[in-house]
């Protein structure tokens, strides 16, 4: 019998970063300590403690704050960006795989010739370009996650194509769009899952970059990139206010790496 | 209908099947010619590489990726299956072709529910509402045996896949076949992979399916012994050719190709019992590797040098039994044809 807590520990840990991150995100809605965008000239680079739990930026601003509603902003756009290049991946890959020939070849061109760019670069060319927003980040990364998604798909459905139960389903006359869709998609899902998982860690980490670099989400919303460009200068004078978005990174990231890890041994991939 | 009904439901002629390879064209099925009957059991005997699943899987046009037909029409139901758009064969496959797979145990889909499974071609071919799909697909689970004691039908439909023996899973596949009453039902070695006592309940399945729906049976087997259990008529392929053809008592009880007296003789039998079973030297000759003369000739005791040469001829023995051989005597044969 299954019990609720699963028996491997990268699963074990991975629920439990995420669900750590995931319930900031959430409570950043309805409550954090401070108002993450208030400034208070008097309690600029205030040290962790009370009642600033991990202290105060250059503004006076309430980093724990600062952190909490950053965690939603960081879901939102990793959420996105994956949800983008899964849908897209899908439809391009399982054509790709099912149909083969000059599809295949076509469809994984293109998506070779995607992948032969610099990602970020690609994605520093479409922000420039486009207007700024958040609307535009997420599709500059989502694109990004199409050539990984669309091979996986793709191999998915490579195997699955000429299974039994997919010639059974084309015998009693369902359509092609119907095998795929209906019939190998859920199988395949085992593995977009756990890729899924694996890409958010990259997506929440590429959202981060391009923040960092200031163009991610506009100020004055916080978001862990800029929280950690915006504390460089002071990093020798006040160091917290670099470390603590820092380590939010590295423990989203770790968490999502960790769960997509253990949902791939759990499915016995 | 504007067509006349004729009693034959499905016909094939002449059809050629290559294989399309690296090293060239190959020709696994070559000049095949096959008639079905409205109503009638069918069974198509050779052994493995014989290309009789290709000519099965060539009906409703679902041959592999790297197979074509090379020549031949395969006419069901007064039309040409080659001529016909996509869309008009989807109609056929399933609606008025059932086919089933030798391989109960992955013809399913593991993550669908087996009732989904069968009113999926309700939906597609029947167009029902959702309820009537529903009942439908209860009925046919109860129609084909599913249910037994302590098993509902209507439990059973929201089994999946792996929580029914490879039995029950046939019988699902039979169900999904049967679904939209076809005309056809192409079963390509529908016991294979089942154990002895089950064999014998599918085959007793599909008999009641033939007598109660009417509709024809494609049977392919390797097993003589299933073939003269269940079918009215039997075609005996050899290396992508019949070589003997007619009615299940003529041929199998008065073999007339060598080929056909070579399987029979290698059956196990009471008669025989102690002694070791006689078998057939040498294989199927592999596509490419025939050569212009009959090809069993190579494996066959009797060949004269005009079985290397040339094809034999088609001997009409009878009504009801033809053979494609140099040596058949039809003075010799004809006694027993009018039995």
């Amino acid at each position: 019998m299954k019990t609720g807590i699963p028996h491997d520990r990268d699963l074990r840990a991975g629920l439990t970063i995420v669900a750590l991150v995931a319930f900031s995100a959430l409570a950043s809605l309805v409550f954090t300590p401070f108002d993450p965008n208030a400034m208070d000239a008097a309690h600029r680079f205030a040290l962790p403690g009370w009642p600033h739990l991990l202290g105060t930026d250059n503004f006076g601003r309430d980093i724990l704050s600062r952190l909490a509603v950053g965690a939603r902003f960081s879901l939102i756009v990793s959420l996105s960006t994956v949800t983008i290049g899964t849908v897209f991946g899908v439809l391009l890959g399982m054509p790709a795989g099912y149909f083969g020939g000059v599809v295949d070849e076509v469809i994984m061109r293109l998506v070779d010739a995607l992948t032969s760019f610099p990602g970020i670069l690609l994605a520093l060319v479409a922000v420039t370009v486009l207007p700024s927003g958040r609307y535009t980040i997420v599709a500059a990364l989502g694109v990004l996650f199409v050539p990984s998604f669309t091979r996986i798909a793709r191999s998915g459905t490579l195997q699955f194509k000429d299974s039994e139960f997919a010639a059974s389903a084309r015998a009693f006359g369902a359509s092609s769009f119907r095998v795929m869709f209906v019939h190998i998609l859920p199988n395949i899902y085992p593995q977009l899952l756990s890729a899924i998982v694996v890409g958010l860690s990259n997506a929440i980490l590429a959202e981060s970059g391009m923040s960092y670099l200031g163009l991610g989400i506009q100020p004055p919303a916080p978001s862990w990139g800029r929280m950690l460009a915006e504390a460089q200068a002071f990093l020798f004078n006040a160091p917290w206010g670099a470390i603590a978005p820092g380590l939010a990174i590295m423990i989203a990231v770790l968490g999502f790496n960790r769960l997509g890890e253990g949902l791939r041994k759990e499915l016995g991939l | 209908m504007s067509q006349v009904l004729s009693d034959t439901i499905l016909r094939i002629l002449d059809l050629r099947l290559s294989i399309r390879r690296r090293d060239g064209l190959f020709h696994a099925v070559e000049g095949l010619s096959l008639r079905v009957g409205r109503g009638e059991i069918l069974g198509l005997v050779g052994e493995s590489g014989c290309g009789k699943s290709l000519t099965a899987l060539s009906v409703p046009a679902l041959l592999p990726d790297g197979v074509e037909r090379s020549g031949g029409k395969i006419i069901f139901d007064g039309r040409d299956l080659f001529e016909l758009g996509t869309d008009e064969l989807r109609s056929i496959r399933g609606g008025r072709i059932g086919m089933v797979f030798q391989e109960p145990m992955t013809s399913l889909n593991p993550l669908q529910r087996i009732g989904e499974q069968i009113e999926e071609s309700f939906e597609l071919h029947c167009g029902l509402t959702r309820a009537q799909r529903r009942e439908a697909c209860v009925d046919i689970i109860g129609k084909v045996g599913i249910p037994k004691p302590g098993l509902s039908a209507e439990e059973a439909a929201n089994y999946y896949p792996h929580q029914l023996s490879g039995g029950l899973r046939q019988r699902v596949m039979i169900a999904i076949a049967l679904a939209c009453k076809p005309q056809l039902i192409i079963a390509d070695e529908p016991t294979t992979a089942l154990d002895v006592t089950i064999q014998a309940q599918i085959l007793d399945l599909l008999r009641s399916i033939n007598a109660d729906y009417g509709c024809a049976i494609l049977f392919i087997s390797h097993d003589l012994g299933v073939v003269n259990e269940l079918c009215d008529r039997v075609a005996v392929m050899y290396a992508g050719r019949i070589v003997e053809e007619g009615s299940v008592s003529n041929v199998l009880i008065h073999p007339v190709h060598e080929y056909t007296k070579g399987l029979m003789g290698s059956l196990p039998g009471r008669a025989r019992k102690g002694q070791r079973l006689a078998s057939i030297p040498g294989r199927v000759p592999p596509p490419g590797q025939r050569g212009s003369g009959c090809a069993f000739a190579p494996r066959c005791a009797r060949a004269q040098n005009e079985c290397f040469l040339a094809l034999p001829p088609k001997v009409e023995l009878g009504p009801n039994h033809a053979v494609w051989c140099f040596l058949a005597d039809v003075e010799s044969e004809m006694e027993y044809v009018r039995i």
